[in-house]
């Protein structure tokens, strides 16, 4: 997975992340695994 | 009963606010205090243009995201004083607190650059804001062709990557449109390249052309002239366009810098581990407001957050403060 390529999956997870602020991290809630931080960023 | 005050209800506070809430005992007060009770999903400015998002979806009411225990005031604040421990505003008298969080964030000042604010609506628009994403998606329909300029007035910026994600949606939307080949887009920026970070960068770049986005970097904007539709840098070089879209400078709250406490841009000076201002252990400062060097993004407040809960917890019960920012967004 790359965060930064121009795809359909990058799209809609940006779509969907308005749900996640409303639903998750306005309510001070955990936002995804540890391993995240350094997904595309390491190869 | 002990005080904890937070200063802005936006992304910043309220997930502070939330998180505290379920963690410090009953002891403990919390307030938050916001000009308005309307939250905006600001990312979604990006897509009300395009009416990938209407705007009645990323405009919700404040309150609604607050829970039970927490109060809300709204008004305006004037003035912070850290030497009194004391919150004005302009409507709701003054409030003392035991700790102070502050999230105020930053916001678009189209005043600062000459000719901007005067040629706004005039083939200029914008997207930073919720009323200018609407007019700028009315604009982009009427545009039949011609140059379209994106361009950054100085940097930093919230979510610096907006732009760029501008550009390539406006691409998109001219194609979906039939007329991308009577569109230019340019991307005008003070950067040395398409973005902050090189490999970013380098990925960014080539996604620019393929998009055939011309990119004109190191350009700081120096004014900007409606009537002849042009945007001038400070040495004198010059892009003519027929659609600006302009992310004009992003300044801090200005009660912060009439406060005395944030530097001349707004931004409040923080230690950018602890997120605290020297000398004042009661005081954390978290997303947009702050004078440190990453990303202005609701990820890094949210990231932020988990280093003020921890430290706030540890600084109520007497405890070490161990936790440290990095900046980092994902
Ligand atoms: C176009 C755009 C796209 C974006 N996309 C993304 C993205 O994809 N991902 C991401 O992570 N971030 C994104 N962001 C950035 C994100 O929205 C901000 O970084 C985040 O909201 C910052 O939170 P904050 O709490 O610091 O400030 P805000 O959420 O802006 O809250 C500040 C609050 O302070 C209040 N306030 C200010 N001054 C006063 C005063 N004097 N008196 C009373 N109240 C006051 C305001 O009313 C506001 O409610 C985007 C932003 C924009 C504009």
């Amino acid at each position: 997975m790359s965060l930064l390529k121009d795809t359909e999956l990058n799209h809609m997870a940006k779509l969907m992340f308005k749900w996640a602020y409303f639903n998750l991290l306005l309510k001070g809630a955990w936002l995804g695994p540890p391993d995240l931080m350094m997904e595309g960023k390491v190869r | 009963m002990k005080k904890l005050v937070i200063l802005g209800g936006g992304t910043g506070g309220t997930m502070m606010a939330n998180k505290l809430r379920k963690d410090l005992d009953d002891d403990w007060s919390i307030t938050i205090i916001d000009k308005d009770n309307i939250h905006y999903y600001q990312p979604g400015y990006l897509f009300v243009p395009f009416d990938i998002n209407k705007p009645r979806e990323i405009r919700r009411s404040k309150r609604e995201f607050i829970n039970p225990g927490i109060e809300f005031v709204i008004s305006d604040i004037t003035n912070v004083d850290w030497d009194k421990q004391e919150i004005s505003t302009a409507t709701e008298g003054k409030f003392n607190y035991d700790i102070l969080v502050m999230a105020t964030g930053c916001d678009i000042r189209p005043d600062e650059v000459e000719g901007l604010e005067e040629g706004w609506g005039h083939d200029i628009y914008g997207y930073y804001r919720f009323n200018d994403c609407q007019e700028l998606g009315k604009a982009l329909k009427r545009f039949k062709g011609g140059r379209m300029v994106v361009n950054i007035a100085e940097m930093p910026i919230k979510c610096p990557v907006a732009p760029l994600e501008f550009a390539f949606l406006a691409d998109w939307y001219f194609h979906e449109r039939g007329i991308r080949d009577d569109v230019e887009i340019e991307f005008v920026t003070p950067l040395s390249g398409a973005f902050t970070k090189p490999v970013a960068t380098k990925v960014l770049t080539d996604a620019c052309e393929d998009k055939n986005i011309k990119i004109v970097p190191n350009f700081a904007l120096g004014s900007v002239d409606h009537k002849a539709k042009v945007i001038q840098a400070f040495d004198g070089s010059e892009v003519e366009y027929d659609m600006l879209v302009s992310i004009p400078p992003n300044f801090g709250a200005q009660v912060m810098i009439d406060s005395g406490i944030a530097d001349p841009m707004g931004y409040i000076p923080v230690d950018k581990h602890t997120l605290q201002p020297e000398g004042r252990d009661n005081v954390w400062v978290l997303g947009d407001g702050t004078d440190v060097p990453t990303s202005k993004a609701g990820a890094v407040a949210h990231f932020q957050g988990d280093v003020l809960h921890e430290n706030i917890l540890a600084y109520v019960s007497g405890g070490e403060q161990h936790a440290r920012s990095d900046g980092h967004a994902v």
